[in-house]
């Protein structure tokens, strides 16, 4: 696994340093340090990384800015801050995790476990999908999306409106990010509950309907759970 | 504030009220007829010629002055006795009884057709001197001696203390004592008004007391009771009498009541709207000034209020780039006072009426403006007490101390020693924090002190040297606390810096009008993204507290300015000497 960390303060980072060496062992092919974002970010757009520990000083709009740009990148991130009552916007842009200081290792263990969960516990907080334009991040409410498509190392994220937009996650990562309501009806779909208007069967295979009329498939195991929920 | 909105309104309210009594005051005369404190219609009368009769001399004839009053000016000196009579043709009977209102400057007997209707004092006789009588009467006569037709009056007196220029009889009028069960209100205006400025002198005075670095207060509280002093001595007549050779000493009351309120007018004005050290000549002329009009006869007395009327709009109309709240309802009451008194100085009653409007106007803007100074005062004393808290947690911020903690947590593994000298260093500066915190001004060489403990902790979180130097001579010098260390602080939070020293200068410096101190705080590795390198000061909630802690010091008497050059954020601080010095010698002697 390869790991990036932006901590600014020497101390705090060989502390967090020991941490993830003691947790994730031999899983860890490189870590690197960065005491500045500026850095990492070149960094991290040369090198194909795993994951991003961050401590952001988020205060003012300079911080989000910063974070719409990590969260809108293929890797998962977890914040380490000393700045408690910021994690509810961190979460809404999409971090996989918030980790507080000082850090205690069962804690930091606990967010990295996540990383190799398939699917989240259902209580992310994520409410915009940040995506990177050629020159800048925009931020799209979930609840403005009508289906989210797995396309290679990408998602190709559709909103309701028709636009479509290409987002750097996995749709697996994208997964673990999204809240409980959305998803995952396939291999190559994650649709959210309450745009699906009906389930059904032709020829032996299973489609859903959107509230918009489209129609995408469905697997067969998805198919009985979903209606479950669905009460149908 | 709902207090904002509704001001206003009643502020236009009362120009209007204004208006329409300057136009009523112009129009008419508002008070009754002067000299006469009753108001009831005169009766229809011719009156003859005077003759006068010093005694064993041959009757001389005197011509009244042609007024509605019939009053009577002589040059001779009548310190015998003398008999005055005159002819009063009636035209014709009445049913009521009448009074025949008398004021002259004499003890007398006044007869009426030879039966004696009053008198006043006691005339001189070969036995006993002059008792002067009261200037003025009014005898009642019965309606059986009011035919129609001739009448004939004679008065029986001697004047021995009458002085040149005093009338001899100031006028006499015949009114029907008709019915006339109440005071009418015109005749009560003067004397309302009067207690009215009374009562507003010695309410400012108070205030004043209570608040003895408003000048401004004393002189209008002055202005007030010098003008009620005008007021009663110009109604002493009417108002409890007065023996006419006492007339003098009601003059000399006049001039000085107005005097006074010319003067403290005057200087009410200066007082408010300039540093009246400049101003000061100007109140010495127009002292002289007023001193050369005290000599001359009343009329002239009236001028020098005036004067100091046109004075006062003269210096509000030298607030027209600074209008306050209330500016215009001060400026055109005032002004409208200012022409009620000078548009008939003869009927200067009128002025009564339009002064105590003004003094109206001027408590609405007062109580306006205590209403805002309160409002003021509450917002200072939650800022003084949130900075306190501020500066207090500043330090025990959350994100410093969870910071800190875990380093610590790192240094007790790998240097436990280093771990100890760290916890101690965030004690003295925890230490030195409590001390300074809520004091309004330190010594400098703490505030330094406790800038430096801060560059030490993050000297050690940071793995680098932090070093603050000091220019300039600053042992005696005083700051609000947690100025420059709040600097230092916001220079270590905002910059990323990569040597591994780090040189932080305070320059103090002073020239002939200012106190400077000056921080130099090194610019950090600049960003190639939008991020700032360094946060500017006039944003962030470290110059909010440093600026209200400089405004509570000092008020507005300082300046804040941050400017960047190659090397260095360069914030400057500066204190003009005078109000430096004072504030720091309030502070020692107090």
């Amino acid at each position: 696994m390869f790991i990036v960390m932006v901590e600014d303060e020497p101390t705090i980072a060989r502390r967090i340093k020991s941490m993830v060496e003691q947790i994730l062992g031999q899983q860890i092919t490189r870590l690197v340090h960065f005491d500045e974002l500026d850095d990492a970010l070149d960094f991290i757009s040369d090198n194909p990384i795993d994951l991003l520990l961050l401590d952001l000083n988020l205060h003012g709009q300079n911080g989000f800015e910063l974070l719409k740009l990590t969260v809108s990148k293929a890797f998962h991130s977890i914040i380490i801050s000393a700045y408690p009552e910021k994690a509810i916007d961190a979460f809404a842009y999409g971090v996989l995790d918030f980790v507080e200081k000082p850090v205690k290792i069962e804690r930091l263990r606990q967010a990295l476990d996540r990383l190799f969960q398939s699917q989240r516990q259902g209580d992310a907080l994520t409410r915009f999908l940040a995506i990177k334009d050629s020159n800048s991040v925009q931020l799209i409410e979930l609840g403005d999306v009508a289906y989210i498509q797995g396309a290679d190392i990408y998602s190709q994220v559709v909103l309701k409106n028709g636009e479509t937009h290409l987002h750097n996650k996995k749709l697996t990562v994208m997964e673990t990010i999204l809240p409980a309501n959305f998803i995952r009806v396939h291999r190559s779909y994650i649709v959210p509950l309450d745009f699906i208007s009906r389930l059904f069967s032709t020829a032996g295979m299973y489609k859903v309907e959107l509230r918009d009329a489209q129609i995408l498939p469905i697997s067969r195991t998805k198919y009985k759970t979903l209606k479950a929920q669905l009460h149908v | 504030m709902a207090k904002n909105s509704t001001y206003p309104q009643w502020q236009i309210m009362m120009l209007l009220l204004t208006f329409v009594l300057t136009a009523w005051a112009v129009g008419n005369t508002i008070v009754s007829p002067r000299g006469c404190s009753i108001c009831a219609v005169p009766f229809e009368q011719q009156v003859s010629a005077f003759d006068l009769t010093v005694s064993g001399a041959a009757p001389q004839r005197i011509a009244d002055n042609g007024t509605e009053f019939h009053q009577i000016q002589t040059e001779l000196l009548l310190n015998k006795p003398y008999t005055l009579s005159w002819q009063l043709t009636l035209p014709h009977s009445t049913d009521v009884a009448m009074e025949y209102q008398f004021s002259a400057f004499a003890a007398f007997k006044l007869y009426w057709d030879d039966q004696l209707i009053g008198r006043s004092g006691e005339v001189v006789t070969t036995e006993h001197p002059e008792i002067p009588g009261p200037i003025e009467n009014t005898f009642l006569i019965d309606k059986k001696f009011l035919t129609a037709g001739l009448h004939h009056l004679r008065l029986e007196a001697s004047s021995a203390y009458r002085q040149q220029g005093m009338p001899l009889i100031r006028h006499t009028r015949l009114l029907s004592f008709g019915d006339r069960r109440f005071i009418s209100l015109g005749s009560l205006i003067p004397s309302l008004l009067l207690s009215a400025c009374f009562i507003v002198g010695c309410y400012f005075l108070l205030l004043y007391a209570t608040e003895p670095q408003t000048k401004a207060h004393l002189f209008f509280a002055t202005s007030c009771l010098g003008l009620s002093l005008y007021g009663f001595s110009n109604q002493w007549p009417f108002l409890i009498g007065i023996d006419y050779h006492h007339f003098p000493l009601s003059r000399t009351l006049l001039r000085i009541g107005c005097f006074i309120f010319a003067f403290s007018f005057a200087l009410y004005y200066l007082s408010r709207f300039t540093k009246y050290r400049l101003y000061y000549s100007v109140v010495f002329m127009l002292l002289v000034l007023l001193l050369t009009l005290m000599s001359s006869p009343s009329s002239s007395t009236i001028g020098s209020i005036v004067l100091s009327l046109i004075f006062g709009v003269w210096m509000l109309l030298g607030q027209w780039r600074h209008k306050y709240p209330g500016y215009w309802l001060e400026l055109v009451v005032l002004a409208a006072c200012t022409f009620v008194a000078a548009y008939n100085v003869a009927d200067f009653e009128n002025f009564f009426v339009a002064f105590p409007l003004f003094i109206i106007a001027l408590l609405a803007i007062q109580s306006f403006n205590i209403q805002k100074q309160r409002s003021a005062l509450q917002t200072s004393l939650l800022n003084a007490s949130t900075l306190e808290s501020s500066l207090l947690r500043k330090n025990i911020q959350p994100h410093f101390i969870l910071n800190s903690l875990m380093s610590i947590t790192q240094w007790i593994e790998e240097d436990p020693k280093k771990s100890i000298e760290f916890v101690e260093s965030l004690a003295d500066e925890f230490r030195l924090f409590a001390k300074l915190a809520g004091q309004k001004l330190v010594p400098l060489q703490q505030d330094i002190e406790l800038a430096r403990h801060h560059l030490n902790i993050m000297g050690f979180r940071l793995e680098k040297t932090f070093t603050l130097t000091i220019k300039g001579a600053i042992e005696q010098d005083w700051l609000p606390p947690g100025i420059i260390h709040t600097l230092v602080e916001n220079g270590v939070s905002h910059n990323k810096y990569t040597e591994a020293h780090i040189e932080f200068i305070l320059e103090r410096t002073k020239t002939n009008q200012q106190v400077i101190f000056c921080l130099f705080t090194p610019l950090g590795k600049v960003s190639k993204r939008k991020h700032q390198p360094h946060k500017r000061i006039g944003t962030g909630t470290g110059s909010q507290y440093i600026h209200a802690q400089l405004e509570q010091a000092f008020g507005v008497h300082y300046q804040l300015t941050t400017e960047q050059n190659d090397t260095h954020w360069v914030t400057r601080i500066s204190i003009p000497v005078s109000a430096y010095q004072s504030v720091i010698a309030g502070l020692i002697y107090v």
